[in-house]
């Protein structure tokens, strides 16, 4: 066995034999500590059977540095150190047998062997690494084994004081973390950072296609740990909290840039705050900037980093928000409003770790979720509104259109209790399908168009509509975030529009239907209003993001109501229960509609699947048959639900 | 508070992620500790956040109709 130990394994037959004499067994139970950190050492251990733990302490409780096992050898460092003292503590996690060497005989075998007392430094050092690694670094994050792994490859490098150890422009494959010393970061002649023992430099154009970015010159001698590109490379993707650390490092200490070409617009809020919408007319995306956020905004010119940011904020307005300021930078960056560095994408491909599961239901969730887009129909949209349309946002048009409406909803009222004595309910099943389709379709083409020309009648762009699917039925849309731009009460209007205009189109089919009511034509009509009526209410639902839920969210002007809402609920509650009350009301409304819509589904689809596959197969298959669809309906449902619930529940 | 002490606690709060929490739970502490030294007023701006409204990414408004 003690050949098999590296520490032992070049020494002679008869050296071994005789070390083996002087060994003496000892066994400890579970979770007994054999040697404590800082308690002078008196023996070294060799584990026969059993296993146990290496930690050390710290302000959070005790750090594993590693896991030991069958043939490990432990306890042998403090009997090398001038003072004995333990470097670490040791506990059984299981039934432990061991065989331990005194002191006296290890101190006469090293005085022999200088060659183990050699390997042994060495090891003391790998261990002072790790510690060191996994008490005040980004690397603390790492587990046992990838810190062990990961503290053998570090180089250990001495720097004096006043020199560069790299140096701005120049292009880099390796990085430092300052076991020792102080260093300073320093860009265009400009002090950015100080830099003290634990910290990490060099990164930033190991994990970019760029040049070192600043220059990093030592203030005082100092002891740095080299690590190579491929290897912080490889450590990404071992543990998905080392990657956001390091991520997370690398953008506070970016200096972000804007991006060029971005549109901006002032508004003033129902609370007279001013807010600036900012528009990347290329992507066609918007971002809501607070008087702060705006600025900070306008310092963003690739000088400031969040240091120099916090301190000119502090200087304008006497309140340290280091964390506000690098929320809104992550943001605007997340938006693709600012300019920082690319990753590499091997860097990318490893630290990427959208688990499988949500992977899929995001894919599955396409399947409740799609649309098909025409672009460029904004010229379309303009020549109509300029051409006939804008008559109706005139005063006058707009008085004609609300007396309009008015009558239309009295005159359905006056024609709804004789129409339905009207013997074409009874004998025309097909034919009302027929009607409500027809309703269906024109309705959504009136619908969509009073939401685009009110759009132009606000002097704001359509970059596209279409349609598709959500949730339980085909829809149309048309894209109105151009109304980000405008006051809520512009946008409240455009919300409004589209149902609106369905309105006036019942109004005609409430018309017909009251003086034909007593013809096939006027129980037609009623159907056709109805319908409309309907749909109009439904699309008046807050609860999901149909035009109600816009009015609502302009309303409160709050922008991502429902995704803020899930998070408030999921990640706050209770804690946030006094000052976001209504956004956890709200949400949990909209989580009870939208699983309420799911069992609905389930059943409206298992109706129809068992209905159609009964007609075609007969016996009890077909309604085993069709249950086992209608469940594959509901679970892609629930998985839809569950990966919105997630995605929108990602921490602000 | 001094320019100078500013720039130190954000030299640690940049670099270390457990500062960071240290001084949102608990500035007064996290802030002695590292030997920087405030006065009462000072320490109140380190627990100020005047941000009212978060600084966020607009969503795309799709007005829908449900047929």
């Amino acid at each position: 066995m003690l050949k098999g130990l590296l520490v032992f394994s070049k020494l002679p037959e008869e050296t071994l034999k005789k070390l083996a004499e002087c060994l003496e067994e000892e066994s400890f139970n579970q979770n007994d500590a054999i040697v404590r950190e800082g308690e002078a050492g008196d023996r070294l251990y060799v584990i026969v059977q059993g296993k146990a733990e290496v930690t050390t302490a710290s302000p959070s409780g005790p750090l594993i540095l590693a896991s030991l096992g069958k043939g490990e050898i432990f306890g042998e460092l403090a009997l090398l150190a001038p003072r004995k003292e333990r470097k670490a503590t040791v506990t059984a996690t299981t039934l432990l047998q061991t065989y331990s060497l005194k002191r006296e005989t290890f101190e006469n075998l090293i005085a022999t062997h200088p060659d183990i007392k050699q390997h042994l430094n060495e090891s003391a050092e790998i261990l002072a690494i790790t510690k060191f690694l996994k008490q005040a670094t980004p690397f603390t994050a790492l587990d046992a084994a990838s810190t062990l792994r990961l503290a053998k490859r570090l180089k250990s490098l001495t720097i004096a004081a006043g020199e560069e150890v790299i140096r701005q422009g120049e292009k880099g494959d390796t990085c430092y973390l300052i076991r020792s010393g102080r260093a300073e970061v320093i860009s265009k002649g400009r002090s950015l950072a100080i830099l003290e023992a634990g910290s990490l430099f060099g990164e930033a154009a190991l994990l970019t296609a760029e040049p070192r970015n600043a220059t990093v010159r030592t203030l005082e001698s100092s002891q740095l740990l080299t690590l190579h590109r491929s290897d912080l490379v490889e450590v990404l993707g071992i543990q998905q909290q080392l990657d956001m650390r390091i991520l997370e490092l690398m953008r506070l200490r970016d200096r972000p840039v804007k991006k060029p070409g971005i549109l901006t617009q002032e508004n003033v809020t129902q609370d007279c705050e001013t807010v600036v919408t900012l528009k990347d007319p290329e992507q066609a995306t918007y971002f809501r900037l607070s008087k702060q956020g705006w600025f900070v905004w306008q310092k963003l010119n690739g000088d400031f980093n969040l240091r120099d940011l916090t301190l000119e904020y502090f200087s304008q307005f006497k309140i340290f928000s280091p964390q506000t300021i690098a929320e809104t930078l992550a943001n605007l960056a997340d938006a693709g409003f600012i300019v920082s560095g690319k990753l590499r994408d091997d860097v990318l491909a490893r630290s990427l770790h959208l688990s499988k599961w949500l992977s899929l239901a995001q894919k599955l969730r396409r399947v409740f979720e799609w649309r098909v887009a025409i672009n460029n129909i904004d010229p379309l949209i303009h020549k109509l509104y300029s051409g006939l349309f804008w008559r109706f946002y005139t005063k006058r048009g707009q008085i004609a259109a609300g007396a309009f409406a008015i009558s239309g909803l009295m005159i359905f009222a006056m024609a709804t209790p004789t129409i339905s004595s009207n013997a074409f309910f009874q004998s025309n099943f097909y034919t009302v399908i027929a009607m409500l389709l027809f309703a269906g379709a024109i309705t959504t083409v009136i619908h969509e168009l009073g939401h685009a020309l009110t759009v132009k009648a606000f002097g704001r762009e359509i970059p596209q509509a279409g349609i598709g699917w959500y949730w339980l039925g085909p829809i149309a849309f048309v894209d109105t975030s151009d109304m980000w731009l405008s006051g809520r009460w512009p946008r409240i209007a455009v919300s409004l529009a589209g149902p609106y205009s369905g309105i006036l189109l019942a109004t005609l089919g409430a018309f017909m239907a009251y003086l034909l009511k007593n013809s096939s034509i006027g129980a037609a009509s009623w159907i056709f209003t109805a319908a409309i009526y309907i749909s109009t209410l439904v699309n008046l639902n807050p609860m999901m993001e149909y035009d109600g839920y816009y009015v609502l969210m302009d309303l409160l002007e709050q922008p991502n109501l429902r995704k803020n809402s899930f998070h408030y609920l999921f990640n706050e509650f209770p804690r946030a229960w006094k000052s976001h009350r209504w956004h956890i009301l709200y949400g949990l409304g909209s989580l009870l509609y939208v699983l309420g819509i799911t069992v609905l589904a389930w059943f409206f689809y298992g109706v129809i699947c068992r209905n159609w596959i009964a007609n075609k197969i007969s016996g009890p298959f077909s309604l085993g048959l069709g249950l086992v669809v209608a469940g594959g309906i509901f679970f892609i449902h629930f998985i839809s639900v569950i990966s919105e619930l997630q995605i929108k529940t990602k921490e602000i | 508070m001094a320019y100078t002490e500013i720039g130190k606690l954000m030299d640690k709060w940049v670099n270390d992620p457990n500062f960071r929490k240290d001084l949102k739970k608990d500035p007064e502490t996290a802030v002695l500790k590292m030997g920087v030294h405030l006065n009462k007023e000072e320490m109140e701006t380190l627990k100020q956040v005047d941000w009212n409204c978060s600084d966020e990414e607009l969503g795309t408004r799709l007005s829908k109709f449900f047929s």
